[in-house]
């Protein structure tokens, strides 16, 4: 059996390799397709495409897939302390996922157009699993 | 009752306590008889960690509300088999599944190995039982299944999604792979601090391995599924982070079961074993901190905790420890071998590892920038789908290719000659598969997809090739396969990740989708089906309003489907999707009923070409598994061979 020799020439190739993968994956994430999350306090001044979490507040009106779209209020979930939390109008276009009430915790993606945040993708959070009756 | 629960699980506590430390004492200064106390009280940790889950179980199925567990998770109309699995509903019973399982696994574990191993379990009891010790700790200090309150009437209930047979069984198939990692991990360990580097303690744990990483990939496989058919929005698998917190210690154990026999075969990859054993370990925990701590955005909300924090500590202690036994054990883990071409088995299954690594990698990547854009750019940014899918294809087709290569290339080296020689079968299929595809468009515009079919084609004519040499020269394909269930057992597994790809690339890259609003009598014509919105009809059950939509389909296939939305009486909503299986093609016919507006309806109307192969890949992954976990006679004395040899 051909006994091994320690060689500096492997590990400067597996350094490297690793380095070049951390800096594609560096790139494609911040450059490709990566999105910024706020809550409904954070929104201020943000343009462009984003993703936006929080509790749907009622009333629940509008018609997901009419020109006006489903209107609701996203409240923060978790607003800072001594804060009042934030909310802010919701225009959402497109399918109603399952579970989608008052009350509930939501993820959006869109944009903010004149103060509402109009919002084409939207997930419903599974509740945690045993929920109250009541919620 | 609870006070017999909380009794049992703070005397675990102390038994697990008493393992780490007399047995630790024990290893390090050779007293044998303190070992065997230590084995022992890791056997009775056991005892009285399913004393405190007989009285969970059975508070659970009496309805006791006096227990806050047991009113906070189940309702006095739940079907005893729902309230039975609120045991790991909830993080309180999820936490004691966790210590169950583990020591459950921990006492089989050091009981069948106890006289072939004696020197290696005198480690393996006090790492065991350290893990064990962070979960009674949880349990009796910080988050308690046996709190009691005044009782109540009845107790909340279960959301309607989740009261389906495979939500009773995916979390403990999910726990079962994710505990089950620890005890390849105990002895991994335990061969550095005895100093018995050896693969002794590789072929004692490589049925453990296998298990663990068998339920982590059914567990996986029944939430996907039950997700396809149960949430409605036509897909398996959203790259979340809860999801991706069991696919990470999957694929690291899947690199790991490849790089054993490397080490088995050829002395090498010792510390590749370490590290990979370690991740998949500390990967199962992290996974846990992910779904607990809430630091991570996931759709699935599961209740905020600050066990999240000890989870963390855990992981960052266990980690270090990994790492500190590894550097001090590098000398002892150097191979004595090298590699000797990079056209060889032993290279095949090196590149095979890094694609899994890399590709695990990359997920645990997209999981934690997030926090790491939050941490060090002040905002948080969430990576999507296409990252994912960019990754998957990108990692994910190589290994497709390697899994044909690897199990027929030559140990040492080969020539590329020879190579060519042995794939002529398997190359010449898959040329003509792939010509054949592009000919008759079967592929489309799609190129992962054509790629991976053609890839496929390739794995499956090698595993055809091999069991066609075998049975020849056998004359039983039965006797072949009982002659070496591992091998064969591992083609079965082979074949059913090549249905998985087929299933993945079919219902994704060749999937088509139509919205539409239609009105009784209206039709809509998707991917040469046309479904024909025949009628509504609306009828109540005992909890529920539920409307029902009626549509036949003609052209391609013929039939009638139902679809519609169930409105809970407590406000929730449920779509039931319609879902008709052409089983000749594999091909789903899949409707939402979105929204009703009067007698009309909006429609999603998604045809999934081969998606039905994914969940038959689950059930040949489940038959190759046990195929290759089954005892075998003359493993076993090979195993004994093979002990007698280290040992000496």
């Amino acid at each position: 059996m051909a006994r091994s020799t320690r060689s500096p020439a492997r590990l400067v190739v597996a350094l490297a390799v690793a380095a070049l993968l951390a800096v594609f994956l560096l790139y494609t994430a911040v450059a490709g397709s990566s999105t910024p999350s706020f809550q409904p306090s954070e929104l201020a001044g943000q343009t462009g495409t984003m993703s936006l979490t929080g509790k749907v507040l009622g009333p629940i009106s509008g018609d997901a897939h009419a020109a006006g779209g489903l209107r609701f209020t996203l409240r923060d979930i978790n607003p800072k302390a001594g804060t009042k939390p934030a909310t802010v109008p919701i225009v959402y276009h497109g399918s109603v996922p399952d579970m989608f009430k008052a009350g509930r915790d939501i993820n959006a993606t869109g944009k903010l157009e004149n103060g509402a945040f109009v919002a084409n993708a939207m997930t419903t959070k599974c509740p945690s699993k045993y929920t109250d009756k009541k919620a | 009752m609870a006070d017999l629960g909380r009794a049992a699980l703070v005397v675990s506590l102390g038994l697990a306590v008493y393992a780490l430390v007399a047995g630790s004492y024990a290893a390090i200064y050779k007293r044998r008889r303190l070992a065997d106390s230590a084995r022992n009280a890791l056997l009775a940790c056991f005892g009285s960690t399913a004393v405190a889950a007989i009285v969970l179980a059975s508070a659970l199925a009496r309805h006791d509300f006096s227990f806050t567990y047991v009113a906070a998770h189940t309702s006095r109309d739940l079907p005893t088999m729902y309230a039975l699995s609120a045991f790991w509903g909830g993080q309180e019973g999820s936490l004691l599944l966790w210590l169950l399982v583990l020591t459950g696994y921990g006492a089989l574990a050091v009981a069948v190995n106890r006289r072939l191993l004696r020197d290696l379990i005198a480690w393996v009891v006090p790492v065991i039982a350290g893990i064990a010790t962070f979960f009674a700790f949880l349990l009796v200090a910080v988050s308690s299944p046996f709190m009691t309150q005044p009782r109540v009437v009845d107790g909340a209930g279960l959301t309607p999604s989740l009261q389906n047979p495979y939500m009773v069984a995916h979390p403990p198939m999910l726990y079962l792979g994710y505990v089950g990692l620890s005890i390849p991990f105990a002895f991994a360990a335990g061969a550095m601090l005895s100093g018995r580097t050896d693969e002794r303690w590789i072929v004692a744990t490589r049925r453990w391995t296998l298990a663990a990483w068998m339920f982590l990939g059914v567990g996986q496989l029944l939430g996907s599924h039950w997700a396809y058919v149960e949430v409605g929005w036509g897909g398996y698998y959203a790259w979340d982070p809860v999801e991706n917190a069991a696919l990470m210690p999957w694929l690291a154990a899947t690199a790991f079961l490849h790089s054993v026999m490397v080490q088995e075969k050829k002395g090498m990859l010792k510390i590749w074993n370490m590290v990979l054993v370690a991740l998949a370990f500390e990967l199962s925990i992290l996974g846990t901190f992910f779904t607990r701590s809430g630091v991570v955005n996931s759709i699935h909300s599961f209740a905020k905790s600050s066990i999240g924090a000890w989870f963390l500590f855990f992981v960052v202690l266990t980690t270090l420890f990994s790492v500190a036994l590894i550097l001090w054990r590098l000398p002892l883990l150097r191979a004595k071998t090298k590699l000797e071409s990079p056209l060889s088995r032993e290279a095949t299954f090196l590149y095979n590892n890094l694609l899994l690594v890399a590709l695990c990698l990359t997920i645990l990547w997209g999981v934690i920038f997030p926090i790491l854009t939050d941490l060090f750019l002040g905002q948080s940014r969430t990576i999507g789908r296409p990252y994912f899918d960019f990754f998957l294809r990108a990692f994910g087709l190589p290994l497709l290719l390697l899994m044909g290569i690897g199990p027929l290339i030559a140990w040492r080296r080969t020539s590329v000659r020879a190579l060519v020689k042995t794939l002529r079968w398997p190359i010449g299929v898959a040329l003509a598969a792939g010509v054949l595809l592009v000919v008759v468009g079967g592929a489309g515009t799609s190129r992962p997809g054509l790629i991976a079919y053609t890839f496929s084609a390739f794995v499956l004519t090698t595993i055809v090739v091999e069991l066609v040499r075998g049975t020849r020269a056998t004359g039983s394909l039965f006797e072949l396969i009982g002659r070496n269930r591992r091998r064969y057992g591992g083609y079965m597994v082979h074949a059913s990740i090549v249905l998985l790809a087929i299933g993945i690339a079919g219902s994704s890259s060749y999937a088509s989708e139509v919205d539409r609003k239609l009105s009784p009598g209206q039709s809509i014509t998707v991917a040469g089906n046309t479904f024909t919105y025949r009628k509504l009809e609306v009828s109540k059950s005992v909890n529920a309003n539920e409307t029902r939509a009626v549509l036949a389909i003609s052209g391609r296939t013929n039939g009638t489907l139902k679809t519609g939305i169930n409105n809970y009486f407590n406000g929730d909503t449920s779509r039931e999707v319609g879902i008709h299986t052409n089983w000749l093609r594999a091909e789903d016919l899949y409707v939402i009923f979105d929204q009703r507006d009067g007698n009309a309806v909006f429609f999603k109307v998604l045809v999934k070409p081969l998606v039905n192969l994914i969940w038959f890949a689950g059930i040949v992954f489940l038959f190759g598994s046990l195929v290759a976990l089954w005892p075998d006679a003359r493993e076993q004395k090979r195993l004994i061979a093979r002990l007698a040899l280290a040992k000496a």
